[in-house]
Formats: structure tokens, C-alpha cells, sequence
């Protein structure tokens, strides 16, 4: 950070608070400035102080050969892998930790254990706690998922961990993780192989919420029906292990999300040979598993202006009539990427078209989707074209999308992300006509959600932050940019986060700051993925400007793709690259839960005194005239009393011809005397000042919320003009509380308002206006909205309305 | 547990799980009600703010059929009944203060609904319940902001959560 200089001046002075080893014990005084090698990890080889990878970063590599049969029928998944682990780190390793998500659904796992009847944090179908009169209950869902427990067995079952010659490794399972104790030390630079067996029962997705598993869909024609499949979480995973927390062993408890190494996989997928598969990779074997007329439609599709059917509805529709007994295997490559997630399904429509990016890296990217006819036309007209769109903007702000293909898949998840593949839920509603349409909201909900998980891939499939622990590097960061991308798609589509949408929360009494561990965060959307991304706009429009900011975003993107950033390395890299201290801004935004609420609270008017004495006592004549009089004085005019100076005329003398305001040779000569006895470079500052006769007036403004912004002025004059001014943040660093600010203008002030467009979160708009104005309630402004609002009136139906009598009620006295 | 089906009211019953597993991309499962005490009108004003798509999707869970928040005025109304049902004040378990309907409208990205009642004479505390949409997804969260009565203060309002008392400590 950049601190040497402002540490220096600002010792002397203060201190501050933000960390137990300095305290301000004095007074009120809070350095909101106070920069933050405190509170960062300090700079290493491995992470430099510029917020890039060090010069000698580091970062695993493991690599997964996986081959894996789905059994539809039993809905069970059983497979072998080989994992091959690269030790790049500078330490010695006896053991690998790996995360069994699956056995986090299992009766003693650490999240079922912990978890509060009817307590937040758990994902999953509703419990009610008693209270009062009303008794306790649950939910037919959690009803459902306690039986769905009852009857299926969830959780892996792991045999044959074996080393590279097959001889058996000695390991452990902890809840949702596993340690295999190495045959030796694994030394710097050396690759260790491993392999295992496992299989599970897949679970249902609706019944217990895990981001993945089947989903059931009675109706199709086939007897029984037909099940989609999203595998993620679906294969022992061996955990990340970093140079700034080492083995990254902290178990999945069902909200915290993931984070792994990255690694090349070869899959082996075995499913029934009706089914499509979607996975992370690029199919290898296209002529084992398509036919030819699938394969010229992808041919095709690379060029097409639209997508092009890869299996149409009627294909898809046909399928779903009938189940084969034989069975085919897929098989993905995928190289460099931090997981693996696949989905099967016989119901699958599939379309594709090319993103012709351009570039080295990856000149032809295909953008595909996977659908069933309940996503139909919906589907079809926006899920391809949603992901080519999020490509096109996300790859201005970051890096060209760098893998061979994109996937959107329709399936139980309402939406997830995994590398060139991710799970999106809206869907079409069907109705008794045999017809299916969507609403308004659901096409938002659809375009909105596939560039999020699409956004996902760079953020944090590349970009490869932990979302267990910082929710917000990948959740906040690319909720700004799906809101960059959204606005692009049509204004009018609402999804952008604008600062005024989180003030309540942020004025709220209950919350956590931004930088807290996923699973203890109170409010997980507007704590991960509201407020950094409105943290993040304001940074860009009003702090840093979009070029500065544009530029600095990426920086951190490139910097860190196909690495594993932490906070402080996104911090440092935002000034590093823009030149502008944000240590402020970090500090308030992401450490702490103060919000904005700046409040003007007074405007003072200051006149420059000429010292010319014909200009000054005229204007002090002209000031004593223009105040009011006094009211005994009007009321004996009023009653008619004439005074005594003018009942006696005759008797005046010099004093009645001149008011003391008159000016004489002897303040003439004083005044000529004075400015003969300046310097000269004050005699030509006074004259000009002067000639000029600006507008000086001092504004007087309060921190009310703790949270230092910029104050952004708009100044109304007189003549109806108006002018926008910035006040940087620094403006409070030395008086954080209250600060005034002299402004000079050429004509006359009549108003100020401050963050007149809502730019800043200010959460109190009625203080930011001098003088202050009458603001509607929010309950007002929509009655009177509501009544100037004719066209509300229903005049086909009033129309035919009878005259009526008035009713005349008996009255008596 | 005590499980007793017949005195579930219907709507929590009534609780589909199409939807319970989704991952919020852009569901964010959380509402916010700020109860303004307007001295000025001397009214006490509630604004409730939901989600749009967490309002769709909960009323095809909760009533089925069709639904289309953002055109269907039936659907509206339905949507604000139903957010008006689930939120209540009193001052006391003998005094619950009458809410009066004033709106709702579709704004950008929310879904807001407005309420009302005659401010309460200066009283110490005042009593909420808000569970909307708790009975379709175990982490909608809400959020009450009281403003206008002192300093502002904040009730979160979970699955495990009935009435709520939040004390005023006048200016």
C-alpha cells in the first residue's frame, strides 16, 4: 500500500482503531485513512506488495482420470479414478486431504449434526419452530427429505485406495473430508498417483438441495418417466493446498462453495445409450456416440447466425417415449480447469452456434445449450444467445474466454457454475391446452441467471478465488459485471445492482461485514452479492471513473487467471494499477458494516471586504435597509403617528442630509493609504478579487453513517443554472465527523444538494439537500403517483354506471 | 418436533420444493419491510420490498396455475394479499395495531407493497411478525427496518423466528 508518506505526517497527529495493536484511546478521532498493512497479510515471494502472483508463486496441480457408469434405473453412479497430484509447493507433504461432498448429506455429517431445527444457513426445505400458541411443524418438503434420507442411502462409498503399484493406502474419513496418508513424503517437484473406487446413490435434487442430482419427471410418455442428471460434487476431490492456508480442509456444510486445484481430466462416462451428455471438455469420441446428422449440425452451428439444432424437439420428444436398455460411453477431455460437472439425460433438446472470438487463445468458442420441453421456446430463443453475449462483454473487462466450449443446462438447479459448463433453472409453464408459455419476469430470470453462471466461468473457474471463504471475490465481482452485461442485453432489463438498492440493508442493525467466512454470514445475497457489486460500481462511476477502473479490473483478471487470488491481492492490485489509494475504501465497504449518510447542515455566504470604503459602506447601507423593522415602530406608522422630527421640520441640521454610511476624504485617504502600503502582489489579489465580486460561501457537511465518500455537489443558482462539483473522500481524512468546504462562484447560490442522483448509497436523502426540502415518504409519493394516475381508472367498466339518487340520511338536531 | 397436519395453516402445507434446492444466482431470497413512523402525516407507513423473481416463483409454488407478476394484476393482487397476511404489528398480544392496504406496484427489479395505520400513541415497544415466503424456502430471510422512532433499528426474521419485540429509545 501506499503508506510510507501519509504514515509519516499522519503519526504525529493520530492513530486509529483498525487493529488491536493500534488504538486511538483519545478522544473521538477515527483515521478512516489509516492504511491497511495492518489488517493484509504482508507481502512474500509467493504474493508481492503490487497485488501480483510473487516471483515465485505456486500452486498445485492435480490431474483426474475418471471412468464412471450411471445406472439410471437404481440412480447410482459408480467409478474409479486415478488421481495424479504435483507437489509445486516448497514443503514436504505425508498426506493428501480430499472433499467428500457427497458424505455431506449423510446422518453424521458434521452440517446434519449442527444443524438448528429451523435455524438459517441450511440449504433445503423448511422447519418451524414452536412458539407461543402456534405449535412447531414442518414442511412437506422437510418431510419429504427426511424420508428421502430414511429410504436411500446418501454418501460415498470409498474402497481401494491403492497406490500407483496397487498396493492399499491407509486413510481416513472426517465427515465430508478424507486424509490418505502418502506412501513417503511427497518433496517439492515430485507427482504421487492415486487411486480409489467409489460410488453413491444420486440424490434428488428437489428433495434435499445439493446443487446437483436427478430430477424426476413423472409425466413423460414413457412409463415411469425420465429423470435428468447433473453430476458436480460428483468424485472424491482433492482439496487446495496454498502457500496462505496450506491444506484447505474446511468442510463442506452446504453453503460455502468450493474451490480445487486446477488440473487436466479425461472422463469416461457411461450412460444409457439414448441419453445426451453435457460435460465439462470436448467430446472425444463424437463418432461413437452422434450420429452423422449430428455431427454435420455441429459443423454447421459454428458458422450459423442462430443456433442450430443439434437434437431438435421432435428428437428429443421421441426419446422420451421409450428407454434403451444398452448403454455407450462419452468420453471429455478438459485441460486446466478447477473441476469437473457433467449432465444426462434422455429428455435433452441441444442447440449450438459458434462465438467466433477471435484472437490466439481461442478463436472459435461453441456456445451450447441442453434443454427439455419444458424449457422450450424460452430456451431456444435466449440460452445460447444469453451465453455468446456474456463472452462477448465479460472478455472486454477480463480475458478472452479461454476453453473450447460453454454450456448452458436445464435441469433441478436453479443455477450453478463449473468450468465450460454450468446448471440454470427457469423454465416454461405448461398449461391444460397442451401449450407452454413464460412470463415476462421468468425471460429476465432466464437471460439474468445464464449470464451470472456463464460470468461464473471466469469468475471463479479461472479467476480461481475460494468461494468457501470469501463469498464475494467470485459472487460480488461478477454480480457488477452480470450487471454490466445485462445492461448491454436491454436497459430496460432491470438486473443491474444500483446503489440505492442496498441502502436499507445497509442501514440495517443486522449485518456482517463483507469480508466474513460464507458459512457465518447472516444475509448471504445482499452480503456476497448486493453490496460488493454496488461497492464495485461506485468505485468504477463515481471514485475511480470507468477508465482508471476498466483498466485496474483488468489487470486483477489477467494477473490472476488460471491463479488463486486472495482479497488482499485483488485490494493491492486495484490501486496498484489505477494509482489511486482505496485504503479507505476497502476498509469501509468490505471490513466494516458503517453505511453512507452525509448530510449538509449549513450554507454560510461570505462577502469580500474591498476595504474601499465607497464600495464597503454602501453595501453596509444597502445590509442595515434590508433588514426588517421593527414592528412598533410599523404599528405607530399605522396608527397614524407622526413623528416628531417631521411635526418640526424647520429644526434639522447636518446629520438629517447625511446617514452615518457617508463616506468622507478621511476613509478615502485611509483607504488609498492602505493599499499604497501593500505588497503589490497582495494590492493586484485584492483589486482583482475585487473586479471579480465572486460568491464565497462555506458549506458545513456531517458524517452521519461512519462510511467516508465523496461528496458529490450540485449547485443551484439563481439563474436557474446548475453545476455538478466533486469533493474527494480525502476530505474527511482529518475530520472524519464533520467538514467544511469554501466554494467560490460567480453568481448567486440558491441551493445545494448533495449525491443528487443517488450514486453514493446514501441512505438518508433528507439531509442532502440545503435548504431542505419536503421528500415524500416513499407510501406519499405513491399516493400521489397513484391519484394523479387517471389512466389506472377502470372507465370501460365505470362507464356504465346508473345515475343514482344520493341517499339522504335522516338527521336530527 | 410436533407435527400436527391439521392445524398447518394451508399455504405451509401447501409447500412444493420444485424450487427449494435452487442456488440464488439471482433469487436472492430476502425482502426488506421498512415501518416508517411519519410524524408529518401521522401515519405509520410500511413498505415491503420483494424480489421479483423470488415473488414469481412463489406464487407458482404457493397457488399454482399462472402467474405473471409483472403484468398479471391478478397476480399482483394475490402476491400483495398474500405479503399482507404474513406480516403483522402489535403492540402487545391484546393490542394488535390494524394494518390498512394502500398498494403495491412492480418497480424495476421489485416488487413493493404499501400498508398503513394511524400512529400508535407514543408506546415503548412495538411487536412484529414477517414470515413471507418462509414457507417455500427455509432461507428467505426478512428484514424489518423501524425508522422514525429514535435511532433505526433492525429485526432479522428467519424460519425460527415468531414476533419480535423492538424497543424505542426516543431522541
Amino acid at each position: 500500500m501506499r503508506h510510507t508518506l501519509v504514515l509519516l505526517t499522519l503519526t504525529l497527529i493520530s492513530s486509529t482503531i483498525h487493529a488491536g495493536a493500534v488504538n486511538q484511546s483519545k478522544g473521538d478521532f477515527v483515521d478512516k485513512f489509516r492504511q491497511l498493512e495492518e489488517i493484509l497479510p504482508t507481502p512474500n515471494r509467493y504474493r508481492s506488495a503490487s497485488g501480483e502472483p510473487g516471483r515465485d508463486y505456486w500452486q498445485q496441480q492435480v490431474d483426474y482420470k475418471i471412468t464412471a457408469v450411471l445406472d439410471e434405473t437404481k440412480r447410482h453412479l459408480s467409478a474409479s479414478q486415478e488421481i495424479s497430484y504435483t507437489n509445486n509447493s516448497p514443503e514436504t507433504l505425508k498426506y493428501l486431504w480430499l472433499q467428500l461432498e457427497q458424505n455431506r448429506f449423510k446422518a453424521d455429517s458434521m452440517a446434519e449434526m449442527s444443524g438448528d431445527f429451523a435455524g438459517i444457513g441450511r440449504r433445503g426445505p423448511g422447519t418451524k419452530s414452536n412458539n407461543g400458541d402456534a405449535p412447531a411443524g414442518i414442511s412437506f418438503g422437510e418431510l419429504r427429505r427426511q424420508q428421502y434420507y430414511a429410504d436411500n442411502k446418501p454418501g460415498y462409498e470409498i474402497s481401494d485406495v491403492r497406490d500407483s503399484n496397487n498396493k492399499p493406502l491407509p486413510h481416513i474419513v472426517v465427515g465430508a473430508q478424507m486424509r490418505i496418508d502418502l506412501p513417503s513424503s511427497l518433496k517439492p517437484g515430485q507427482t504421487t498417483s492415486i487411486k480409489m473406487d467409489y460410488q453413491f446413490n444420486i440424490l434428488e435434487e428437489d428433495a434435499v438441495s445439493a446443487r446437483a442430482g436427478y430430477e424426476h419427471f413423472p409425466d413423460d410418455e414413457r412409463e415411469g418417466g425420465n429423470d435428468i442428471f447433473l453430476l458436480a460434487q460428483w468424485f472424491p476431490r482433492v482439496a487446495a493446498y496454498s502457500d496462505y492456508e496450506a491444506w484447505h480442509n474446511k468442510e463442506f456444510l452446504g453453503r460455502g462453495e468450493f474451490t480445487l486445484e486446477f488440473g487436466d481430466y479425461d472422463v469416461s462416462l457411461t450412460v444409457p445409450d439414448d441419453h445426451i451428455v453435457s460435460a465439462t471438455g470436448v467430446l472425444q469420441n463424437p463418432k461413437k456416440v452422434l450420429s452423422k446428422q449430428q455431427r454435420e449440425r455441429l459443423i454447421t452451428a459454428k458458422d450459423a447466425e442462430r443456433p442450430i439444432y443439434i437434437v431438435t424437439a421432435e428428437e428429443a420428444l421421441e426419446k422420451e417415449k421409450t428407454a434403451s436398455v444398452n448403454s455407450q460411453t462419452w468420453r471429455f477431455k478438459a485441460e486446466n480447469v478447477r473441476d469437473f460437472a457433467w449432465s444426462s439425460s434422455r429428455k435433452f433438446m441441444w442447440d449450438a452456434k459458434g462465438y467466433q472470438q477471435g484472437g490466439d487463445d481461442q478463436p472459435l468458442v461453441m456456445a451450447m445449450s441442453f434443454f427439455p420441453k419444458e424449457g422450450g421456446d424460452l430456451w431456444s430463443k435466449y440460452s445460447t444467445e444469453s451465453v455468446i453475449h456474456t463472452m462477448e462483454v465479460y472478455s472486454r473487462y477480463s480475458f478472452d474466454y479461454p476453453y473450447p466450449v460453454a454450456q448452458s443446462v436445464n435441469g433441478p438447479v436453479g443455477g450453478m457454475e463449473y468450468p465450460m459448463i454450468t446448471f440454470n433453472g427457469p423454465r416454461t409453464t405448461w398449461h391444460e391446452d397442451g401449450s407452454r408459455t413464460y412470463t415476462q419476469a421468468e425471460k429476465r430470470f432466464l437471460i439474468g441467471v445464464v449470464i451470472h453462471e456463464i460470468g461464473h466461468i471466469y469468475f471463479p473457474m479461472i479467476v480461481n478465488s475460494d468461494e468457501r471463504q470469501w463469498t464475494w471475490m467470485d459472487e460480488g465481482l461478477n454480480s457488477f459485471l452480470d450487471g454490466v452485461a445485462s445492461r448491454e442485453w436491454d436497459p430496460m432489463i432491470p438486473w443491474g445492482v444500483e446503489p440505492r438498492d442496498v441502502v436499507d440493508y445497509m442501514k440495517s442493525t443486522v449485518q456482517v461485514p463483507i469480508m466474513t467466512q460464507s458459512d457465518s454470514v447472516l444475509r448471504l445475497g445482499p452480503n456476497a452479492y448486493t453490496k460488493p457489486a454496488v461497492a464495485l460500481n461506485i468505485l468504477r462511476e463515481v471514485i475511480m471513473g470507468r477508465e482508471l477502473f476498466d483498466f485496474a479490473f483488468k489487470e486483477y483478471s489477467q494477473r490472476w487467471k488460471y491463479k488463486r487470488p486472495t482479497p488482499s491481492d485483488f485490494f493491492r492490485t486495484m490501486e496498484e494499477a489505477s494509482g489511486v489509494d482505496l485504503d479507505w475504501f476497502w476498509h469501509g465497504w468490505f471490513y466494516t458494516t458503517d453505511h453512507v449518510d452525509i448530510s449538509i447542515d449549513k450554507v454560510s455566504e461570505l462577502r469580500l471586504d474591498t476595504k474601499d470604503p465607497d464600495i464597503d459602506f454602501a453595501r453596509q447601507r444597502k445590509d442595515e435597509a434590508d433588514k426588517p423593522s421593527s414592528l412598533f415602530v410599523e404599528r405607530n406608522k399605522a396608527e397614524g403617528s407622526v413623528l416628531w422630527r417631521d411635526k418640526n421640520a424647520d429644526v434639522s441640521d447636518f446629520y438629517d442630509q447625511n446617514d452615518r454610511f457617508t463616506v468622507t476624504n478621511k476613509e478615502r485617504n485611509e483607504y488609498q493609504q492602505m493599499l499604497a502600503d501593500l505588497e503589490l502582489w497582495e494590492r493586484t489579489a485584492l483589486l482583482r478579487a475585487v473586479k471579480e465580486d465572486k460568491h464565497y460561501y462555506v458549506l458545513e457537511f456531517s458524517n452521519l453513517g461512519g462510511l467516508v465518500m465523496p461528496i458529490l455537489l450540485q449547485l443551484t443558482y439563481e439563474n436557474g443554472d446548475v453545476e455538478e462539483r466533486y469533493i474527494p473522500a480525502e476530505i474527511w481524512r482529518r475530520a472524519p465527523h464533520q467538514v467544511k468546504k469554501l466554494i467560490v462562484t460567480d453568481t448567486t447560490l440558491s441551493s445545494v444538494t448533495v449525491d443528487a442522483g443517488w450514486e453514493t448509497a446514501d441512505v438518508n436523502v433528507h439531509n442532502n439537500h440545503y435548504p431542505r426540502k419536503i421528500i415524500p415518504s416513499r407510501i406519499n409519493a405513491y399516493k400521489s403517483k397513484k391519484s394523479t394516475d387517471k389512466v389506472r381508472r377502470d372507465i370501460m367498466h365505470d362507464i356504465k354506471t346508473e345515475l343514482e339518487e344520493p341517499k339522504v340520511k335522516p338527521k336530527k338536531k | 418436533m410436533n407435527f400436527m397436519p391439521n392445524l398447518l395453516p394451508a399455504i405451509y402445507i401447501a409447500v412444493l420444493v420444485i424450487l427449494s434446492g435452487n442456488v440464488g444466482a439471482h433469487e436472492q431470497k430476502s425482502s426488506i419491510t421498512v415501518v416508517l413512523a411519519n410524524k408529518n402525516s401521522g401515519l405509520l407507513e410500511i413498505s415491503h420490498r420483494f424480489n421479483i423473481h423470488d415473488a414469481e416463483h412463489a406464487l407458482t409454488q404457493l397457488f399454482g396455475g399462472k402467474t405473471d407478476i409483472m403484468n398479471d394484476p391478478l397476480t399482483q393482487t394475490r402476491f400483495s394479499d398474500y405479503i399482507q397476511g404474513h406480516f403483522s404489528l402489535r403492540i402487545s398480544d391484546k393490542h394488535p395495531i390494524a394494518l390498512s392496504y394502500v398498494g403495491h406496484e412492480v418497480d424495476g427489479k421489485f416488487f413493493w407493497v404499501y400498508q398503513e395505520a394511524p400512529l400508535p400513541p407514543s408506546t415503548p415497544q412495538i411487536q412484529v411478525f414477517a414470515n413471507a415466503l418462509q414457507s417455500v424456502w427455509k432461507r428467505q430471510t426478512n428484514l424489518v427496518n423501524f425508522e422514525g422512532l429514535g435511532s433505526i433499528q433492525s429485526l432479522r426474521f428467519t424460519l425460527n423466528t415468531e414476533w419480535q419485540t423492538v424497543h424505542f429509545n426516543y431522541p
